[in-house]
């Protein structure tokens, strides 16, 4: 399979999950999209020496892996290439900041170490739920949900349409690379020459398909707002589980747990 | 409303570039429930004038009605709202994530409620024997699935009007005949731009030859598509189904030949009034190819007292 291929397939197949049915993907959108984005603001909240408290988080992210039967392994893979990024960020900190924070059985723990651990725990903690969000959720839920939550319909629209053009443009560019490959075929990758004529077909097909897809929705009813099939109001489970994960974060966040079930033990 | 006349286009002429005019003076009219093929070779302008019906090119000459209804800018969501356009490539009519997404997008965009929602959904998947892909991702349909899914999308906004841009392109021989089976059960104005007269022929009563942006005829299909002459002047050749097999054993060998039908009348569909006009050269050899189109047995048994 070809990277291209790969890309698709991956796009694809993350939208086929979210379709699936099972009993996380039915929660009201809403209440997903909203829990989510609690989640990541109580998460980075926490203040960078926080790492006990913030290490309480992990429960939220690890409940909905087994809820909704998702693999871990999978989604590390699917965002190896993320994951490192949002690591990187705070690995200079053990070099800037050398004040012992914490004594660990004798071994001193600088501040930089602990900052630079609880950033990396935030950032893998906040791709994770949002992970679960797309996983769970497909593209017109999402949008759908923040249409809900009044989010300017044109940006929502945007959203939408930007999504509809990176499938467009990967097939078209599978297609013009396949086309390339074809007629050069002892060679490996694309020879540099070739790269702007390349890229210029490849845009201007893309464009051209994206005009058609925009005048196949327009001759469909299309007047530049998506109408998504309502999903109705949340139900009682939704609301239920609403309520629950909003208590419990706030109680991870507000509540030093991790201390005190620390301190049991002492 | 004017009548029982559904599409109505008077002096209909068109240029995307001023120097070279692609319809000219086209007069067509199509009345409720017809079926027209839309003849011509490439480049012909059969495109361009199934597009001008909807609407997607509006710097034209003439005017076209639809429902007695001016095309023009200010009605479109009106006009638009009774034409379903089933374009070439599906890959541009379907852009949702499932077929049933697709085919909600339509009735969604109309406002209805989502219960005459589902039942529009239900209906249309129904109408091209589709049920069964409904939660399918777009993505991994074959060919014949996604032209029938893209003919769904349409289905599901009830026009009065539906117009076909090749529909059979691309398509296999069984696909093939399972689309024509899917146009033959729909209801409504069908218009159909195709060079593939087979397919014309099976679908399709009255025929329009479209060429160099000009009517040529407009008539019985079953009249046109056996006037050789008249076909090839334009471009175009006889349908295979005109042609058919005779098989005979010689010496212990079976041998195969291909005939023009001098009784094309005589086949099975009713193909309005036209007579079995003696065009063609008789018994020419003509090569085998490749048929597929059901043909083959209603002929066998029709054709071979030639
Ligand atoms: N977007 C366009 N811009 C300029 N010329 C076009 C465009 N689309 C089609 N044409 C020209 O219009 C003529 C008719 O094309 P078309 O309607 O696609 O024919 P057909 O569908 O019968 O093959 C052709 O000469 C074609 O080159
Ligand atoms: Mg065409």
């Amino acid at each position: 399979m070809s990277k291209i291929d790969h890309a698709m397939h991956q796009l694809h197949s993350l939208e086929s999950m979210a379709k699936e049915e099972r009993w996380i993907n039915r929660l009201h959108p809403s209440v997903k999209l909203f829990l989510t984005i609690l989640y990541v603001v109580l998460t980075v909240s926490f203040s960078k020496y926080q790492l006990a408290g913030l290490l309480g988080m992990v429960i939220y992210p690890a409940a909905l892996f087994i809820v909704a039967e998702l693999s871990l392994k999978d989604a590390l893979w699917r965002l190896r290439i993320v994951l490192p990024l949002v690591c990187i960020v705070g690995a200079a900190n053990p070099f800037l900041d050398r004040t012992a924070a914490m004594n660990l059985g004798g071994i001193v723990v600088s501040g930089g170490v602990l900052s630079m651990l609880s950033l990396m725990l935030k950032g893998v903690l906040a791709v994770l739920a949002s992970y679960l969000l797309i996983a769970t959720t497909s593209i017109e839920k999402i949008c759908y949900a923040l249409r809900q939550a009044h989010v300017p319909k044109i940006l929502v629209t945007e959203i939408l349409l930007i999504y509809r053009y990176i499938t467009v443009l990967l097939s078209e560019t599978r297609r013009v690379v396949t086309a390339y490959s074809l007629r050069a075929p002892k060679q490996k990758g694309i020879a540099f020459a070739a790269w702007g004529p390349l890229a210029g077909q490849m845009l201007l097909r893309s464009m051209d398909r994206a005009e058609r897809v925009y005048q196949s929705m327009c001759l469909r009813g299309f007047r530049g707002e998506f109408c998504f099939g309502g999903t109705g109001a949340p139900g009682r489970t939704d609301v239920l589980w609403l309520v629950f994960w909003t208590a419990m974060l706030l109680v991870l966040r507000f509540v030093p747990v991790m201390e005190i079930v620390g301190g049991l033990f002492v | 409303m004017r009548g029982d006349k559904m599409i109505e286009v008077n002096h209909l002429s068109f240029a995307y570039d001023p120097a070279e005019p692609v319809l000219s003076d086209i007069c067509f009219q199509a009345g409720r429930g017809e079926t027209i093929g839309l003849i011509g070779a490439n480049g012909a302008g059969k495109s361009t004038f199934l597009r001008m019906l909807v609407g997607l090119e509006l710097s034209f000459e003439g005017e076209i009605l639809i429902a007695g209804e001016r095309l023009e800018k200010k009605n479109l969501d009106q006009v638009r709202s009774r034409i379903g356009y089933v374009f070439q490539d599906s890959d541009s009519q379907l852009f949702m994530t499932t077929v049933e997404e697709d085919v909600a997008f339509a009735p969604r965009n109309y406002g209805f409620p989502e219960e005459e929602v589902r039942r529009r959904v239900d209906m249309a998947l129904e109408k091209v024997h589709i049920e069964h892909l409904r939660g399918k991702s777009i993505y991994k349909l074959s060919g014949g699935e996604k032209k029938r899914a893209a003919i769904a999308t349409i289905l599901s906004m009830d026009p009065e009007v539906i117009l076909m841009d090749e529909p059979s392109a691309a398509l296999d021989p069984k696909n093939r005949r399972n689309l024509i089976h899917v146009i033959n059960g729909l209801e409504g104005t069908r218009i159909i731009a195709s060079h593939d007269l087979d397919f014309i022929r099976d679908t399709c009563e009255r025929t329009v030859l479209l060429s160099e942006g000009r009517i040529i005829y407009d008539g019985p299909s079953q009249k046109v598509l056996q006037d050789r002459e008249l076909l090839e002047a334009h471009n175009l050749e006889l349908p295979l189904s005109l042609m058919h097999v005779i098989t005979h054993t010689h010496d212990g060998s079976t041998h195969t030949h291909m005939f023009v039908h001098e009784h094309a009348a005589e086949h099975g569909k009713d193909h309005g009034t036209g007579h079995g006009a003696d065009h063609g050269t008789g018994h020419e050899a003509m090569h085998q190819a490749d048929h597929g189109t059901g043909h083959e047995t209603e002929h066998g048994a029709s054709g071979i007292d030639d």
